[in-house]
């Protein structure tokens, strides 16, 4: 016998020529930190992100200004020095969410996804780098908004006799709860992009999630409705700065309900992301 | 090819869009060193085919494999293969250069070569323009220079002349050729014979789905039995009659031209001398590629009537 069968044969028998030098110098990297540079490439090479990100930073600075400004005249009764500070997070909210939703749609409406999955076909990973980078920024970025408007409101509310300081009782949390919401808020919203994959379709979406679905609740029973009320996404996440409800949850396991939100989301969109054609 | 392996293979490749089999059992390996070229009118599956083999598109049955493995089980595939599918694959806001180091970035691949590859494509004079304001040629170009990034041994181009100005045709035929030269394997689509004809060495055709030919250029052309004789006499009528006389079929072009369907040029000759007939030309005359392409693609429209049923048999 002449013909011996040897285990790499039978292990590999269609691919004799699988080792060419090509192949072999590739070097041995991690995937995901070569994925997070590229997404973070992507991410502020666009005026979108530019745009969104100031529109986040201004309306929080200036309408928590505005806010602090308007109720100096009537400061006391019904005024929630605190809540009031983070009103422009409501608009914020939505500059976020449509960053978040359009970086995954502008890729499939422009015909850069497939560029991507070509050079990257490993689309879960894809995925979840996008959703790191764009939380982390909306987190940074959000952040510092945050502290920005709050010692903006402070200011402004201490010059008409309204003490209002980190020290005082939960506005540390709010204030860091705020970039945390914001940042899960990014990643709820790249899910969202992920599964609908048309801008207009995931903006809808964002929005229906955030306004309209809170408002639907007035259609619930009384009897039932604060207790569905405050498992909604946005009264969830919204707890941990927002706490003129009696009825919401509180402010920490309202932002991990959030959270579970986002996480449904984008294991929903990376299911989603492997199955279908790009 | 015998005894070389094939960079790309497909096996059974199969896709069906709802009630509509846009690819059928599609079975050809692509070898390195040649250019390559997917043939089919608009609509064969060509575009669906080539999606399949870089995982964008999950077949409904077969598989293919680039270097011996599905295109998606590859790390940093850049280093592998090259593909340009679409001239306006990118982001319009996004100026070409941070479009090229996007995907450099994902495969490791360094800022350098991106310079590079912009030079090599012809685009570094513009490389930080806002690539939404690319012409369509231009575009093609920057899809060429991601398709370069990784200096893959594979690159898979779908009609990549589509919309080019005659320099840039020219460019993009020389680029392929040399390519291959250097041993890399070059599939190439489009529904152009024409431009096959000047670029590729080996074709795979489809129609409507499913293959209809797998060859070198010289032998679809010589399959295809086209040739024909063209004959110059002013005894036209007389010689009709005694090439029939003989079973060969011809037709009058017009009162001292006949195009004969079969035969060669000795045969006629000497029928025509035995017969006394005066002949001022003998021609043979070959079937373009152009006419070989239309021939196979043209049957692939009245075979393919049949195999609905036995489809709907095997789904079943």
């Amino acid at each position: 016998m002449t013909m011996t069968i040897s285990p790499t044969e039978t292990s590999l028998p269609s691919t004799p020529g699988v080792l060419d030098p090509a192949t072999t110098s590739i070097p041995a990297r991690r995937l995901m930190p070569d994925l997070l540079r590229s997404e973070w490439e992507k991410l502020r090479s666009i005026r979108t992100t530019f745009w969104s990100l100031i529109i986040t930073v201004v309306a929080m600075v200036g309408i928590s200004a505005i806010v602090a400004a308007v109720h100096t005249g009537t400061s006391g009764r019904g005024f929630d020095a605190l809540s009031g500070t983070f009103t422009g997070v409501l608009l914020a909210q939505l500059a976020i969410g449509v960053l978040g939703v359009l970086t995954v749609t502008s890729e499939y409406s422009t015909g850069m996804i497939r560029s991507t999955f070509i050079a990257a076909p490993q689309r879960r990973a894809v995925i979840v780098a996008k959703a790191g980078v764009v939380g982390l920024v909306t987190f940074v970025v959000g952040t510092v908004a945050s502290f920005a408007s709050f010692f903006v409101s402070a200011a402004i509310l201490s010059s008409h006799g309204t003490h209002l300081s980190l020290g005082s009782p939960g506005a540390l949390r709010s204030v860091i709860g705020v970039g945390l919401f914001l940042g899960i808020l990014a990643v709820l919203a790249v899910g969202l992009g992920t599964i609908i994959r048309s801008s207009a379709g995931g903006i809808a979406a964002l929005v229906g999630l955030l306004l309209v679905l809170p408002t639907l609740s007035q259609a619930i029973p009384t009897s039932i409705r604060g207790s569905v009320e405050k498992f909604l996404p946005a009264n969830a996440g919204q707890a941990v700065f927002l706490h003129t409800d009696t009825g919401s949850l509180s402010p920490w396991i309202g932002l991990l309900v959030f959270a579970a939100y986002a996480a449904v989301g984008l294991a929903i969109a990376l299911v989603m992301v492997g199955r279908r054609d790009a | 090819m015998n005894g070389q392996t094939a960079s790309i293979e497909a096996r059974g490749l199969t896709k069906r869009f709802g009630s509509t089999l846009a690819v059928d059992e599609l079975s050809f390996e692509v070898y390195p060193g040649q250019v390559t070229g997917f043939l089919g009118p608009n609509g064969a599956g060509k575009s669906t085919t080539l999606r399949m083999i870089l995982g964008l598109d999950r077949p409904t049955a077969g598989e293919a494999l680039v270097n011996g493995r599905p295109f998606v089980e590859h790390q940093r595939p850049l280093f592998e293969v090259g593909a340009l599918l679409d001239p306006k694959a990118f982001h319009p806001g996004r100026s070409a250069r941070s479009h090229l180091r996007t995907l450099a970035l994902s495969n490791g691949i360094s800022g350098e070569r991106v310079e590079e590859v912009l030079d090599t494509v012809g685009l570094a004079g513009v490389g930080d323009r806002r690539a939404g304001g690319f012409s369509l040629g231009m575009g093609q170009r920057l899809g060429i220079a991601s398709a370069l990034l990784g200096d893959p041994g594979i690159l898979i181009l779908d009609e990549p002349v589509n919309g080019l100005d005659p320099d840039g045709i020219l460019w993009i035929r020389n680029l392929l050729r040399s390519l291959a030269s250097e041993g890399r394997t070059v599939l190439v689509s489009s529904h152009l014979m024409s431009e096959m004809a000047l670029t590729a060495d080996q074709l795979i055709i489809v129609g409507q789905g499913a293959l209809l030919a797998d060859d070198s250029v010289e032998n679809v052309v010589e399959a295809s039995g086209h040739n024909s004789v063209r004959v110059r006499t002013p005894q036209a009528d007389e010689l009709v009659m005694v090439l029939a006389s003989e079973g060969l079929s011809s037709r009058e072009d017009n009162a001292n031209q006949l195009t004969v369907d079969t035969g060669s040029t000795d045969r006629i000759g000497e029928l025509a001398a035995r017969h006394r007939i005066t002949i001022y030309e003998l021609t043979l005359v070959q079937a373009s590629l152009e006419e070989a392409y239309m021939e196979l693609t043209h049957d692939s429209l009245t075979y393919q009537a049949e195999p609905f049923t036995s489809l709907d048999e095997s789904a079943a």
